[in-house]
Formats: structure tokens, sequence, C-alpha cells
């Protein structure tokens, strides 16, 4: 661990203070929906809670935790270049971003328990437009430039404690929550004189809440894992308060609720020799997740979400003298799923495709992950929004030996 | 055996890339209008630019005002203002001090301490002014001799309120004539000897002068209003004197006697102008547009009061509120037209009695008024702001002249009766943000 320490903290640093990105998509709920993942689980297109190995862990699945080995650290960064398009422009972001951390213990022969960090919504956007304020009735030669700023910070993220065993060929894990998550959304309206004021307002809301999940994995024969996991609603309070800026101000404070709605993933793997085949099928009901947020989210549509994910992965050679180039894991994914949020009356599609590799670490058992990859968001025909996201994310998995499983 | 390093450098070249990224790359966010669509239309505030009319305006009369503490005394005659300036000479120890005495011609003084004055013959008393400026040069006529009346007013009057109408207690004492506005530049005015009371003759001569109290009046139309240094203005050389013409006996510690004759200047204790204006306002509802007035000197202060309390929510916010005004430069009562004014909130109702209105805080802004722009934006936004939260506090604000003392003018502007076209009548903009209450 001392000897990655460094690139611990490195990591750790490069999140240039947002633990989120940012996306065109953010307004409204609790922002979009993308939780981060590890580069490994990113570059299968987001499938493998029908996985488990002493090396990898998913942090979506506590029933994966059920064979760690060793105990294992995983973090990662995100590096991610996001261009949008809406009707009124284009424009870019470039983000770097911290997606999660997990830690795995093995306890006691197949009981393993593990801390996830893990961020689930991205709340974050930046929307400036630019007017002008006649300097005097009916001037039509001076004129006050105005600039008017749409500012969303935060999200919701979930710190998680997962224990998992096993019995025979099935693996059971359980997990609970703790959802917290802070959401700014500010409006701001300055002019270029000093004579006027700005005005403005902000909504805060500080969300918490406890949520539960179940998963379990079942490997049918050597070759075959199906998996199934429930996240289980999870009520969030948030306590509000809006502030209004500039001359009068008022402050409305007042608790909301807002419902994480349940979700269900059934999942499989097939392996042969060095091939492993991924696939999850997940839906997540947000129509029936409550909202009490006030005016501020009434108009748009909550529509229950679907995903498919897929990827593959190309095992490593245990041949000692195979080529180093077959020593390395290979990986390849595509994933679909949808926003929560209705735009334009539609859904709003996100499709992307992913590629990775994963060098297996020298020093001891641990991988250090690779993936870029392309997701596209919304579709301009039918939200007249879209989005292009291409990025790089880079993971470590670490062994440590501050636990290892005594196998008797 | 040195063991090789080289499978490090994968490692660390990774680390640095990283490194030089994070300093040199950084976050970008998106910055332009791409997805406002988005933003929520209920979470943004509704800009409101709107034009209130004034519901209340008038002129307010304050009058005559102290003007002692000005660097300036004025006096004259012209377009309807007229100026008198008043003294009070109450110090004349400088009458003791042997040091003072210059003979007549000479310019050396030749005695000192050591002489004392025993007595002295009074030859003249002499009022002199030194002047500065004529107020309005456009209108004066040059080269018209003019009179003034010079009346003893009571030696006790009251320097705080002494005003150009307390005349009970002035009594006449001469006419004097003078010569033509362009020699007004020094002023002289003979008091005659037997005009002053002299005292039962004490241990000196100081104490043998009874307290003088002058008023200058130009009595006909002089068709100017000059400007002269007051007691506080005028340095060394150019202050107003009383200047005393006496042959002074002295005799110096040895017994020898010794006379000469001098001029002793008199510093007054006291001076300032003293104000009228003739002109009429005329009366509201007449067939001339009506218009508000400000003036110096004799004092006149513009009131304005709009009420925006039923058109702005109390949820919303002021982002600016400013009062037009529009001046009227070819009005013929405008006179010496000066060009800076500060913003008044008033504290009580005016809208039946102007003049018993209540000037309160300063806005701590001077507005240049020029006859080339004559709209004048007035911002009151903090006032606004102040009102919005605190409708019942709103009585308007005041517009006077930033120094009502420093001379002697009157500027019109339009007001808000039915009879002034929209154009030129005050108007009252808001621009205010609206937002959606919950």
């Amino acid at each position: 661990m001392r000897r990655y320490f460094g690139i611990f903290v490195l990591v750790v640093l490069m999140s240039c203070g947002f633990a989120h990105g940012e996306t065109i998509f953010a307004p409204g709920g609790i922002g979009y929906w993308d939780p981060g993942i590890n580069a490994r689980i990113t570059a299968l297109g987001g499938a493998g809670i029908a996985h488990f190995d002493t090396l990898y862990v998913h942090s979506n699945n506590p029933a994966t935790w059920r064979s760690t080995g060793a105990t294992r650290f995983t973090i990662g960064v995100d590096i991610e270049r996001t261009s949008a398009k809406s009707p009124t422009g284009t424009d870019n972001s470039d983000e770097y971003s911290f997606p999660g951390a997990t830690i795995a213990l093995p306890i006691y022969k197949s009981l393993g328990i593990g801390l996830v960090y893990q961020i689930l919504t991205d709340h974050e956007y930046l929307v400036l437009s630019r007017s002008q304020l006649q300097a005097s009735p009916n001037d039509t030669v001076d004129f006050y430039d105005v600039v008017e700023r749409n500012d969303g910070d935060g999200g919701l993220s979930r710190f998680g404690v997962m224990t998992g065993f096993g019995i025979k060929k099935l693996a059971i894990g359980v997990g609970m929550d703790v959802y917290l998550g802070k959401l700014d959304d500010l409006w701001t309206r300055s002019y270029n004189d000093s004579n006027i004021d700005s005005s403005g307002q902000v909504l805060r809301r500080e969300m918490s809440g406890i949520g539960f999940r179940v998963g379990a994995i079942y490997s049918l024969n050597s070759k075959i894992n199906v998996a199934g996991l429930v996240e289980l609603p999870v009520s969030v309070k948030a306590d509000a308060t809006r502030r209004i800026e500039g001359g009068a101000s008022f402050t409305e404070e007042g608790g909301m609720e807002f419902t994480v709605p349940l979700a269900v993933t059934l999942g499989a793997t097939y392996t042969k020799k060095r091939w492993r085949f991924l696939g999850d099928v997940s839906m997540r009901a947000w129509e029936n997740s409550t909202r009490d947020w006030g005016e501020f989210d009434t108009s748009r549509k909550y529509t229950d979400t679907f995903g498919i994910a897929a990827g593959i992965e190309r095992l490593p050679s245990r041949g000692a003298l195979d080529p180093w180039l077959q020593k390395w894991m290979y990986r390849a994914g595509f994933h679909y799923t949808q926003h929560y949020l209705e735009i334009n009356d539609n859904i709003v599609p996100e499709i992307g495709f992913s590629i990775g590799f994963g060098k297996p670490l020298k020093t001891g058992a641990g991988a250090v992950d690779f993936t870029f990859g392309y997701t596209s968001r919304g579709t301009s025909a039918k939200n007249n929004i879209s989005e292009n996201i291409y990025y790089f994310q880079m993971g470590w998995t670490t062994w440590e030996k501050w636990f290892v499983r005594r196998e008797r | 055996m040195i063991k090789s390093k080289l499978h490090l450098i994968p490692k660390y070249a990774l680390m640095f890339l990283i490194g030089l990224a994070t300093l040199f790359g950084g976050c970008a966010q998106y910055d332009s209008n791409t997805g406002s669509d988005l933003t929520g239309a209920d979470f943004r505030g509704t800009l409101v630019d709107t034009l209130i009319p004034i519901d209340s305006a008038a002129t307010m009369l304050v009058g005559d005002i102290n003007k002692s503490a000005s660097a300036y005394l004025i006096l004259g005659r012209q377009e309807g203002m007229i100026s008198d300036i008043a003294f009070r000479f109450s110090n004349f120890t400088r009458l003791d001090n042997p040091e003072l005495l210059i003979a007549d011609g000479d310019s050396t003084a030749n005695f000192d301490t050591s002489y004392s004055i025993d007595s002295a013959t009074w030859h003249s008393a002499t009022l002199k002014l030194f002047g500065n400026a004529f107020i309005d040069t456009s209108d004066i006529s040059p080269y018209t001799p003019w009179t003034a009346d010079i009346f003893r007013i009571a030696k006790d009057f009251d320097p705080v309120t002494i005003s150009y109408s307390d005349t009970t207690t002035m009594s006449f004492m001469l006419n004097d004539t003078f010569a033509t506005a362009v020699d007004t530049a020094e002023l002289e005015i003979n008091i005659p000897l037997d005009s002053l009371v002299f005292l039962q003759m004490d241990t000196t001569l100081a104490s043998m002068w009874d307290t003088l109290a002058f008023r200058v009046r130009p009595s006909a139309d002089a068709n100017f209003l000059q400007r002269y240094y007051s007691r506080l203005g005028g340095g060394e050389s150019r202050v107003p004197v009383l200047a005393v013409n006496a042959t002074f006996y002295l005799t110096d510690t040895t017994g020898v006697q010794s006379s000469v004759t001098s001029t002793v200047n008199i510093a007054p204790t006291f001076n300032s102008t003293l104000a009228n204006d003739s002109f009429t306002i005329p009366q509201a509802g007449s067939l001339t547009p009506e218009r508000l007035y400000v003036s110096q000197g004799y004092a006149r202060r513009m009131l304005y009061r709009g009420d925006f309390a039923s058109l702005v929510d109390s949820m919303n916010t002021i982002n600016l509120a400013e009062l037009w005004i529009v001046g009227d430069s070819s009005n013929t009562a405008q006179f010496s037209r000066t060009s800076l004014f500060e913003v008044y909130q008033l504290k009580d109702e005016w809208y039946d009695d102007p003049d018993s209105a209540r000037f309160g805080t300063s806005s701590a802004r001077v507005y240049t008024v020029r006859d080339s722009i004559p709209k004048i934006r007035l911002d009151i936004t903090p006032l606004a702001r102040f009102w919005h939260s605190y409708p019942d506090s709103n009585f308007g604000i005041g517009v006077r002249e930033f120094v009502e003392t420093a001379s002697l003018s009157r500027r019109t502007f339009y007001g808000n009766a039915s009879n002034v076209p929209d154009t030129l009548r005050p108007w009252l903009r808001i621009v205010y943000t609206e937002y959606k209450i919950p």
C-alpha cells in the first residue's frame, strides 16, 4: 500500500475539487443518474454483477464481496471531454472526476466485508446567457449588459457497507447505504453597472437517507453465473433552504422528500477458457418515486428507466513464458440506458461503447486498468438536446496483506 | 548487484503525465447558453422594466437660509433676487495695540509694546468690502450707477436666526451712492462718526467702542449681484473690515509723548448674506405647464413621491430605481443656473403642505445638471429597496442644491400636473425581478 500511496494521493488530488463531472442533463430532479464505477466495469459497459473473483469486486452487488482473497483497494479517476448541443448553441466541458472507491476485506472463510464510496448523481451545470437592458426609457443607444447565470452544484453520493458470504454455489450479499448529498441551484442576474443591484436566488437541499440492497450470485456450473440485485427504495429527506438575494430576501425552510426508487438488476456471465462474456439488465421504477420538491420540478415527467450492459473480456495467460501482452486483460463493452426525466416529452437515451485493458501489477496481485469510451446522450430529433462524451478512466486495484483469507 | 529500476519508468512516466495534465489542464465547464432550456423557467426571475408616474410633486419654500458660514457675501439686486449683507463688529482690541500703528503714507510700524496708547482723536470709520465675481454676468447692466441704504441693526441680533425678513431692529443710517457695476471690485462705505456711540472712557480705547452692527441693502435694482469675500474666505488681505482712522497719542516708558495718524482695520465678528426673491411661482392649475423650482440662497427644494408598493410584490427584488426629471432650460425664471444637486429621503407627509417637508438622510451622491442635457437621472435604488421592505416609510424624496448657501440661483424643472406633456413630466423607473412564489 505504501508503494502506491503516492499514486493514491495523486488520484485524490486530481479530482480537481469536483467529485462530480458535468452534464447538460444535470438540472432537474437530483441530477443525472450516473453512478461511478471502476475502470474495469466501465470497459465492460457496466456489466458484471454476476462475476466475482479474488481480484475485483462490483461496487453495486454486495455478493461479489464473497470471494475476496485479500484486502483490496480499488480507486480510480475519470477524465472526460463533453460536447453538448442544443438549439441555443454548442458548448464543451472538460472534467476530472473521482467516481468512487471500494475496500474489500476478507474476514472469515467466505465472509467478506467492504466499504464503498460511490457517486450516484451529477448535479453540476453552468448556463450563461447574455442580454441587454436599456440605460433609460426608450433609449436606443445606451444599454446595460446583463448576464444571467444558472449554476448547479453537488449531487448524491453513497457510502455503503457491504458484506457477502457463500454457501456452496450461492453467494449472498447485503449492504447498507448511507445516501448523502447536497444540491445547489443558483440563479443570478447581474449588470455591468455598479448602480444596478444584481438579483438572484439559491435553492439548497441537503439530503440524507439510508437504503439497503440485497444481491445474490449463483454458479450454475464452472462457466456460467447468474445474479440478481435488488436495491430497495430509499427515502431521502432534504432540508431545503431558499434564499432570494438582493434587496428584500427571505429564507424558506422546510423539508422536502425524494425517493430513490426500487431497482432490480439481473446479470449473467459465461466464461470459456480465456474469454468471458458478461451481461446485465436493469430497471429502476422512477415513475413511482415520490418527490416533494416544491414547484421547481413539477414540469418534468419522470419515467421508468431500463438498461442493458454487455461486455467481453480476454483473460490473462498464466503461462510463465508467454509474451507480456498475453498477460494483460482486454475488454470491450456496450451499454444502453435512459435518463429518468423526459425532455421534450421524450425519453433521453444513453448509448455507450468502451474498450479497455488491464495490466497486472508485478509487485503482487493487483492491476491497473485503463478504459477509453464514448457515450451519447439524448437526440437532437426528439430531445432537442444531445451530448457526446469522450472519456478516459483509470483505476487501481491493489492487494494488501492486512487480511489474507486462510482457506481451511 | 545493482537492481535495475527500468520497470519503474512506465509508472513514474504515467504519474508525471497525469500531474502535468492536472497543473496545466484543469476543469473547464459549460459556460454558454447551451442547455438553457433545461435549467427550469420556474427557477429564473423575470425582469420587469416599468415606468411609474409620480403621484405627488411640489416645490418647498425654505426661504432665506443662514449663510454666515459661507466664504462669500453677496450684495445686489438682479432678476427679482435681492441680497443684503449684515455685519457685527464687537472686537476693537486692535485699537489698543501700538504695534499696529503705521503712519499713513509710511509702511513700517514705529511703535512697540514699550509704548502705551493714551487717547485718540477719531477721524473716520469706513466699511470696506473686497469683491470676487458677479453671480450671473449674462444680464447685468454694467454701467448703471446704483445706491444702497445702510442701516444700523440691533447689536445683539441672533446670528443663527437672522434672515432677510428680520427688519424690526433696523434703523436707517444713510443712503450711499456707488459707481457702476464694473467698479464694484472694492466698496467703501463711510460710517458717519456722529452716528457712532462711544462709551464712557475706560482704561483702553477698545472699551470705548460699542458693538456696531450694520446692514447694507441695495435700494434700487442694481441689475447685478456681486460676490464679496467674507470674514472666513478673504484671507488676511481681503476680509471685510471697518477701517478706523485716528490720531493716536502715545507715551513711552520714559514718559516721552508722541502721536501718529494711522488706520487700524477691525475685522467683523459676524457677517452674513440675507437674501430674498420676489419671483412668484405660478399658481397650480394655471395654463402654463407646471414647473418646480430649486434655488440657492433663497432656498427652494423639489419634492417627489411615487408609490410602487402595489406594483412590486414583496417577494420581488428591486434592481434599479430611478427618478427621471426634465429641466426647463429655456425658462426665463432661471437665474445663475448651478449644476449640482443632492437627493434626500423625506421623513413625513408633505402632500398638503409642501413647506412642512422634513428632509432626512442624503443619498451622498451629487448629480450634475447641464443645460445641454436637461434630463436628469436620480438613482434612488437603495431608498427604493428600503421602501420596498417598509412601504409605510415611503414619503418620497427631496431634491435640493448641493450647497444652498454657496450662492444665489434659481432653476426650473417640469412638474407632474396634468398640463405637463408626458415626455416632460417626472417618471419613476423601476427595474425589478419577479420570482415565482412556491
